[in-house]
């Protein structure tokens, strides 16, 4: 499918819209972070985007930068993973706005930034990272989760429920969790 | 129809989710698989009278159909799951309000 085609045809599938959409990755280590982002900018890539932090399932934080040309003509992504107990150095010496997005990936993933936490907490205020895939998500435990009712119950009428089958648990909770 | 926002829209576009409510049959699929937990449904049974191959069996009559948009964040499972087609993509815009309480849209 073409480019042009895509555009009007509502159809287009997810592979259509990644072909048209998607910018290279480039792999980074934490030590060539600083000089990938310098030699980008060097290249004409002078905005940052976005920042973000993925937290993976062995404890290691994966951060992703999406820098872009002005014109928005090109862009590409940077990434790079932590290990616990390594840190990485800012990027507030290339790109300008990198401390805000550096403050969300600390608070929110717990990423380990270089001057990200000296600064005062953008929304959590207790120290704990609600993004990181060991956080448990009380509010999650403490809510009733929709989805626990059977096709024709109602919320707050429960007692027809037919358990004919497992109950699907709930998305996002552990189980581990509920134990506590 | 050319003047249509539908026509000229990208498709990787996501406004808001619209429900087609005679095609759902209440099964949950949409509501258990949110990753937000944004959707509330709520069902009563009535028999089926229709002249359909389920005719004199129960069906389920959709009553409320709420999604939360301060808790959906237009990821489109449900959409991709529905196993009748529902749900779909809506160029209508995300909707704004002043109170929390009123991001909540019955799709009914």
């Amino acid at each position: 499918m073409t480019d042009q085609n895509a555009m009007t045809d509502n159809t287009a599938t997810h592979d259509d819209v990644q072909a048209m959409t998607a910018p290279s990755t480039l792999s980074s280590s934490i030590a060539d972070w600083l000089a990938h982002h310098e030699a980008a900018r060097a290249a004409g890539l002078t905005t940052l985007d976005a920042l973000c932090a993925q937290s993976l399932p062995d404890g290691r934080v994966r951060l992703i930068s999406h820098i872009t040309a002005p014109d928005a003509s090109r862009h590409q992504l940077i990434t790079a993973e932590v290990a616990s107990g390594e840190s990485v150095p800012s990027l507030v010496n290339i790109y300008a706005n990198a401390p805000w997005y550096e403050r969300e990936a600390a608070e929110l993933v717990g990423a380990a930034i270089a001057n990200a936490a000296e600064h005062y907490p953008l929304f959590i205020t207790d120290g704990s990272h609600p993004l990181q895939r060991e956080s448990a998500l009380t509010r999650r435990i403490a809510e009733p989760w929709p989805g626990i009712y059977e096709p024709g119950e109602s919320n707050g009428d429960s007692t027809s429920r037919r358990a004919k089958r497992r109950p699907k648990p709930p998305p996002g909770i552990r189980p581990e969790w509920l134990a506590q | 129809m050319s003047n249509q926002p539908a026509e000229s829209a990208a498709p990787s576009l996501r406004g808001s989710i619209k429900l087609e409510a005679p095609l759902c049959t209440s099964c949950m699929l949409c509501v258990r698989e949110c990753p937000a937990w944004c959707i509330s449904l709520t069902a009563h049974s009535a028999p089926d009278d229709g002249s359909g191959v389920r005719r004199g069996r129960a069906k389920y009559v959709l009553d409320e159909f709420v999604i939360d948009y301060g808790l959906c964040m237009e990821c489109g499972i449900c959409i991709d799951i529905c196993p009748t087609d529902a749900l779909s993509w809506s160029v209508d815009p995300t909707p704004a309000a002043v109170r929390r309480s009123d991001l909540s849209h019955d799709e009914c």
